[in-house]
């Protein structure tokens, strides 16, 4: 992707699916990529995918949709593009992801994945906090997950072709709310 | 005997916490009580002649239950109350060691209880409500209810016990519960439940059973049985809490329209929504944000002449994750950010484009830092852990 090139993004009925700050995601892009970073409407089309977490409701309101979006959710995987499902979102499309979705005691606290991701895990699956095939993502952390893992959010904007700095400032931030949560 | 014996115990214990800390000290003998003497609580309120009143639901349990406490005590009732957001059970147990005797006796005729949604089943199913109010079901605390789904089922339960309901018919997961016989329901009129500034509820796609509305919010005020009641609050979701009040006041006494104006058109009438303080002889406005709906009210809501600006994010925050559901766009620059979750209100500040001037964790600290700063319209956003302690560190006693 050249420079000034637009990449582009689909995110599943932002609306609805973003239960705990999820499309907090898109700002943190956003804000980092510029005004080059800009919705389509074609799954197919996206440079970067995302499927936000949302409430049972919202899930068996939007199932069917979902389904018809299974095989494009499984070729991104198998491709590892962009992507990031949240959530509920990472139970329905586990099995894409050769998952098996199960139950589990619920968890709810903040975390540090076994790859070094934090963030604040609340459910009852027994899905990988963090689940990672070249840039396509399955996290079971809620919210803004780039915003609190600079590194990581570095490295994924490089794979949409765009090179971005964090900040120094930010970081501070996030290395303080790492050092909190963990009772430091 | 074990009454008294627990209730003079937790008597002292307030006593002496709050020599020690000033403003404060209410949660911990609560607390002891309720272990002490579980029965205490059932068999205080339901003593009451006129019975008990539970309020509950995700949002504007607060300014509810004090409108209708107001209403009914303008109406010559004694009310015994919970204080704002201590709407769990040790709350409930410190009310009763504010407001009791030794044998934790209550001199009132009724009660009006916050309930908070998790707490109010239990409670409901030991005082058996003669009315329950519910506010609203929103997507919020999902790191305690984890779906608003389970809300419902809770709030299905606090009704099943109840012997009546007041109701706001416009959020489908109120309306489409069973609803015992009697239920009056409030509403937005038809030209504001199709304006943008409508309150949204948690996602619901079920069909809606059409209840009949006995109170409607308009502009400016309320309507109800041919009578017009303008009110002070602002918001919608305010009104909206006018009204439920004032149903639920109509069922409990022969509602005199006059006294019922009066309370309603009262500016000062909720504690910490737009409270005004004077500290350091520095006047300071106070705002309570408890959820992504609360905090964007109060963000929408400011003028952006308020000067000294502090937000606080306090550790009743279990995952701040829902700060990146409020847009603060609005804002230009927070003069300090606080809170044991003030790094990530600050981050998220930070990447909504805010300027911050200082980050400040520590409560004490930034509320000493706030008052040396300069400026006319000096004002604080927090969460209800930050109120506490914030009130406590100025020695407001609430």
């Amino acid at each position: 992707m050249g420079a000034g090139e637009v990449i582009t993004y689909f995110s599943f009925q932002p609306e609805h699916f973003n239960n705990n700050g999820d499309q907090g995601n898109l700002e943190v892009l956003k804000s980092l990529i510029g005004d080059s970073f800009s919705p389509t409407e074609s799954i197919e089309l996206a440079d970067f995918v995302m499927f936000g977490d949302a409430s049972i409701a919202v899930m068996q309101h939007h199932a069917a949709a979902l389904e018809k979006l299974r095989a494009a959710v499984r070729a991104r995987f198998v491709a590892g593009n962009p992507t990031l499902v949240v959530g509920r979102s990472y139970e329905f499309f586990a099995s894409e992801l050769g998952l098996d979705c199960g139950r589990v005691e619920r968890v709810s606290e903040f975390r540090l994945s076994a790859e070094g991701i934090f963030g604040y895990r609340n459910t009852d699956n027994n899905l990988p906090d963090f689940f990672q095939k070249g840039a396509f993502i399955g996290t079971n952390f809620f919210g803004p997950l780039f915003a609190k893992n600079p590194e990581l959010t570095e490295k994924f904007c490089r794979s949409l072709g765009a090179t971005v700095e964090f900040g120094a400032k930010r970081k501070d931030f996030v290395e303080e709310i790492r050092r909190r949560s963990s009772g430091g | 005997m074990r009454y008294l014996l627990a209730v003079s115990l937790g008597k002292s214990l307030r006593y002496l916490l709050r020599l020690i800390r000033r403003g404060g000290g209410s949660a911990l003998p609560g607390l002891i009580v309720s272990k002490l003497a579980p029965g205490l609580l059932s068999r205080t309120l339901t003593k009451l002649p006129m019975g008990v009143v539970l309020v509950s639901g995700s949002a504007g349990k607060s300014s509810t239950t004090q409108t209708l406490v107001r209403l009914l005590e303008a109406h010559g009732i004694r009310v015994f109350t919970n204080p704002s957001t201590a709407n769990i059970r040790q709350g409930y147990y410190s009310a009763i060691l504010e407001s009791g005797d030794l044998f934790g006796r209550l001199e009132f005729d009724i009660a009006v209880i916050e309930a908070d949604e998790g707490h109010g089943v239990s409670l409901a199913r030991e005082v058996k409500p003669r009315l329950v109010v519910l506010t609203n079901v929103l997507s919020d605390q999902l790191d305690r209810f984890n779906d608003p789904s389970y809300v419902v089922a809770m709030l299905q339960s606090i009704v099943d016990l109840s012997a009546a309901a007041v109701i706001n018919a416009d959020d489908p997961n109120l309306a489409q519960l069973a609803l015992p016989e009697q239920t009056h329901a409030a509403g937005l009129s038809e030209e504001l439940l199709l304006s943008k500034e409508a309150p949204s509820y948690a996602f619901n796609f079920k069909p809606t059973p059409e209840l009949v509305r006995s109170a409607r919010v308009v502009s400016g005020g309320v309507e109800m049985a041919g009578s017009a009641f303008p009110s002070s609050s602002g918001s919608l979701e305010h009104l909206m809490n006018d009204a439920l009040a004032l149903l639920a006041a109509s069922q409990l006494v022969e509602l005199q329209v006059e006294r019922a104006r009066e309370v309603l058109s009262s500016p000062e009438r909720v504690f910490a929504r737009n409270e005004r303080v004077v500290i350091q002889d520095r006047e300071v406005t106070l705002r309570l944000v408890q959820n992504p709906t609360s905090f964007q009210l109060n963000i929408d809501e400011l003028s952006g002449s308020e000067t000294p600006l502090m937000l606080m994010a306090g550790s009743d925050i279990h995952d701040p994750s829902w700060l990146w559901t409020v847009d603060f766009s609005k804002l230009q620059k927070v003069d300090i950010v606080s809170g044991s979750n003030a790094y990530d209100l600050a981050l998220r500040l930070d990447f909504a484009g805010v300027d911050i001037n200082d980050v400040e964790p520590d409560i004490a600290a930034a509320t000493d830092k706030f008052l040396a700063l300069s400026g006319d319209h000096a004002t604080i956003l927090f969460s209800a852990d930050a109120m506490r302690r914030t009130r406590r560190h100025w020695g407001l006693a609430k």
